[in-house]
């Protein structure tokens, strides 16, 4: 029985990029590796730029290594239109979980591809499945209301809002809250966010009333609402 | 050689440093020449800047630094680096560095220095001279 996580990272670091460029399959990398699958977790973690995914990326490591668990993050950001370049910045509001051999970060601009994705996230997400970690989460780029291939991937989607990003008639348009497992309400210490939370709630329970969608009041940046939503994700995991 | 087709760059402040403009304006212009860059924040210790490093499988190591610092903690992140398999990353810094300290930190792992006042071009143009991938 192999030591979680089961590659050094430089290794698992450089498979990475070989999956990303398209040099080495994922099955490949996978059986010459002997690599071999536990049972992991994917979490997509979703929203519009700016409403609070890597803060709140970084409490959720934070508590998931507290109960032992390995985990693994893919943050995804745009690459440039003009340049092909791409400022890989989710990382840096990551840094309480830095040093930690239980976690791994990796940063990926999506490199022309649509969808809030990279083209390969798919296979990095199965390569890290395979190497021991027991949490895979996935930050999609600052998505508008187009974005939606991370549910291809995700067994569970968070999609987050906040009380600036528009009201009940902006919920209820199709995009990303139609394929949320949990909706997070972030920067709940803005103004409007008791109507909003109620208006969410409303919209919810209306949408599909077999699937309990959960609507859950945050504060990352201060841990407020962090329990409940881990609470939400225990009881879909 | 790279197995990148982009070059991917790391830019990071280690030690209690809290000047990041010039970081910022590099890290901008990194991109704006087409690279992938992770800015790591103020504040890294060499074993976090290390580690994001080896995590992201960059091509290139950007170090800067105001503080005086340069001598202790450059060579110091140089060395880690290499022990844990990062050999093949080009270190390069910048900052406030005296030129008479040039010397000193290229025999300690530090591929060039680039003083006050070089454009962002140079530097530009010193990274992708020195980073070769495979065709």
């Amino acid at each position: 029985m192999r030591n979680k996580p089961y590659l050094k990272p430089r290794e698992l670091a450089r498979s990475i990029t070989k999956i990303e460029n398209g040099s080495e399959s994922v099955e490949d990398i996978i059986s010459r590796l002997k690599l071999e699958e536990v049972e992991a977790s994917v979490i997509g973690v979703t929203g519009p730029p700016g409403v609070g995914k890597s803060t709140l990326l970084d409490q959720l490591i934070r508590r998931f290594r507290k109960d032992n668990k390995t985990v693994a993050v893919v943050a995804i950001d745009p690459t440039s239109f003009l340049s092909g370049g791409a400022l890989l910045g989710d990382r840096i509001r990551m840094q309480k979980n830095s040093v930690d051999s239980g976690v791994f970060i990796r940063s990926m601009a999506t490199r022309g591809h649509l969808g809030g994705l990279n083209e390969r996230t798919g296979e990095v997400v199965s390569l890290l499945k395979n190497s021991g970690f027991d949490v895979v989460i996935i930050e999609t780029v600052g998505v508008g209301q187009t974005e939606v291939e991370i549910i291809k991937i995700a067994d569970t989607i968070v999609a987050l809002t906040s009380p600036t990003h528009g009201d009940e008639i902006q919920m209820m348009k199709a995009g990303i809250y139609e394929i949320a497992d949990i909706i997070v309400l972030n920067k709940c210490d803005y103004k409007g966010s008791e109507r909003i939370y109620r208006d969410l709630c409303n919209m919810t329970h209306s949408m599909n009333s077999k699937k309990e969608i959960p609507v859950i009041k945050m504060i990352a940046a201060e841990q407020e609402g962090v329990s409940e939503l881990l609470e939400a994700l225990e009881n879909r995991i | 050689m790279s197995e990148n087709n982009i070059i991917r760059v790391c830019v990071a402040k280690p030690g209690l440093d809290g000047h990041d403009r010039g970081a910022k304006v590099l890290s901008r212009a990194l991109k704006d020449a087409g690279m992938e860059v992770i800015y790591t924040g103020i504040r890294q210790t060499p074993e976090q800047i290390v580690e994001t490093c080896i995590q992201e499988d960059v091509n290139c190591l950007l170090l800067s630094l105001l503080s005086g610092a340069h001598n202790h903690l450059f060579p110091k992140i140089a060395t880690l680096l290499k022990e844990q398999g990062g050999d093949d990353i080009l270190v390069i810094g910048g900052g406030v560095i005296p030129d008479e300290d040039d010397e000193f930190l290229m025999k300690n792992g530090i591929d060039k220095i680039f003083h006050t006042g070089t454009s962002t071009e140079e530097t530009i143009e010193y990274i992708k001279s020195k980073i070769k991938f495979n065709a």
